[in-house]
């Protein structure tokens, strides 16, 4: 899953430095006129025209997703570096029912064509999952009484066609990125015991997503997303974001 | 470390959207004043075109400044051309005489005006007679939407009084 992780952290630090010395540097310039032809900073047109306005958009929001937890293997390690002990077990001893978790998520987004668009995505989640006490691989495992017991992480790159309709739009878009899922056990091996430790998996995951867009002002929408993982079927995320437009009402069809 | 590797991305990206948040176009209601006379603004398609000239100290003092208002009603980007707008002056001596913009880097040309969006754009104002010597200036504003099925509008007149330039 390490592979998994670097590679999302990677995408999403690399897009941000791709678009912050543009924002850096339009922030740094004093302005001197407002007339045509005598402007420092900007120039006729550039607050105003669809040919100036940049097609991309920032997403915030909070999303809820569940991780099925069979078929994936569960790592983790007891004791201090460099005595370690490590354990594993598949995650068909959590029981069938997914673990759930709520929390925050981000995307960027550029069109490249009218209604095409491509973007990553990065999201955090927190819950609580308690699960009846087992053993497995020589440990046992036992849910912890803390209120908040799992967290999650995931991440991609996505794609998807966007239909302007009126104050509303449709999306379809597909995601291809990484969950995963880390639980706070108590974990006993042998003579080592802790009351917590992480324990985590790991996946990859292809999402097909249906969204429905409500603008709210010209420059921003609140909308509703609804996927499922197509490698793991018990794995699904929604979300609700509120996202910034650089062109108003994503110019429709206008490029 | 669960934490520390969820915080800094996801606080890069928040200080990202408020920077770019900060700055950007005005959203145009056709309901609120647009900074001219009512009686100096014309419809043409989509656009609200108003317009307003006035000395100003920035400039030479045989120019004028333009101070130029065009609202999208529509929520989509209409055509906007403020390089085919005419304008021409009547001087003191009765005698018609043409105005341009003042455009030393060429920027005026045909765009779009994004959906819903105030456009606001000052521009000088200059001509082969000096601006104390004009008594009215008409903008024919017939051309400035390429290809505009509608009636064409009306020019837009302002003459010079004691309290400046209005309709």
């Amino acid at each position: 899953m390490g592979t998994v992780r670097g590679a999302v952290v990677a995408a999403v630090v690399l897009a941000g430095l791709s678009v912050a010395p543009a924002a850096l540097a339009s922030h740094s310039c004093q302005e001197v006129s407002d007339i045509v032809g005598r402007q420092k900073c900007s120039h006729y047109g550039s607050l105003w025209s669809t040919e100036d306005a940049i097609p991309i958009t920032f997403g915030v929001g909070a999303r809820y997703l569940t991780f099925a937890p069979a078929g994936h293997v569960f790592r983790g390690t007891l004791g201090k570096k460099p005595d370690l002990t490590s354990f594993e077990y598949n995650g068909s001893s959590l029981g069938d029912v997914p673990l759930g978790a709520g929390g925050i998520g981000f995307r960027a987004t550029g069109y490249l064509l009218p209604g095409l668009y491509v973007g990553i995505e990065y999201g955090f989640a927190m819950g609580r999952n308690e699960r009846a006490s087992f053993s497995a691989g020589g440990a046992s495992f036992q849910s912890t009484p803390k209120l908040i017991d799992t967290a999650s992480f995931g991440g991609g790159a996505l794609a998807g066609l966007r239909l302007p309709l009126g104050l509303l739009s449709a999306r379809a878009e597909i995601s291809l990125g990484g969950e995963s899922v880390n639980l706070f056990q108590s974990v006993a091996k042998g003579a080592r015991a802790s009351d917590g430790v992480d324990v985590g998996a790991a996946a990859w995951a292809i999402v097909p997503r249906a969204a429905v867009d409500l603008w709210v002002t010209p420059w921003m929408t609140v909308s509703g997303t609804y996927g499922r993982n197509l490698l793991d079927h018990g794995s699904q995320i929604a979300s609700l974001f509120l996202t910034w437009h650089g062109r108003s009402y994503d110019g429709n069809y206008f490029f | 470390m669960i934490m520390n590797w969820m915080h800094r991305p996801g606080r890069s990206l928040l200080v990202l959207v408020a920077a770019l948040g900060g700055c950007g176009p005005q959203e145009y209601d056709p309901h609120v004043p647009i900074g001219v006379h009512a009686a100096a603004i014309r419809s043409v398609g989509c656009l609200d075109l108003g317009a307003a000239v006035a000395p100003d100290p920035r400039i030479p003092r045989d120019e004028l400044l333009l101070s130029l208002r065009v609202g999208n009603r529509c929520t989509e980007p209409a055509a906007f051309d403020a390089s085919a707008i005419r304008i021409v002056a009547q001087t003191v001596a009765g005698e018609s005489v043409r105005l341009d913009f003042v455009d030393p880097r060429r920027e005026i040309g045909p765009k779009h005006l994004d959906a819903s969006v105030l456009a606001k754009e000052s521009i000088a104002l200059g001509g082969d007679v000096p601006a104390d010597r004009l008594v009215e200036i008409c903008f024919d504003l017939r051309a400035i939407v390429p290809d505009d099925p509608g009636p064409p509008p009306e020019p837009l007149c302002l003459r010079r009084s004691e309290e400046g330039w209005a309709p």
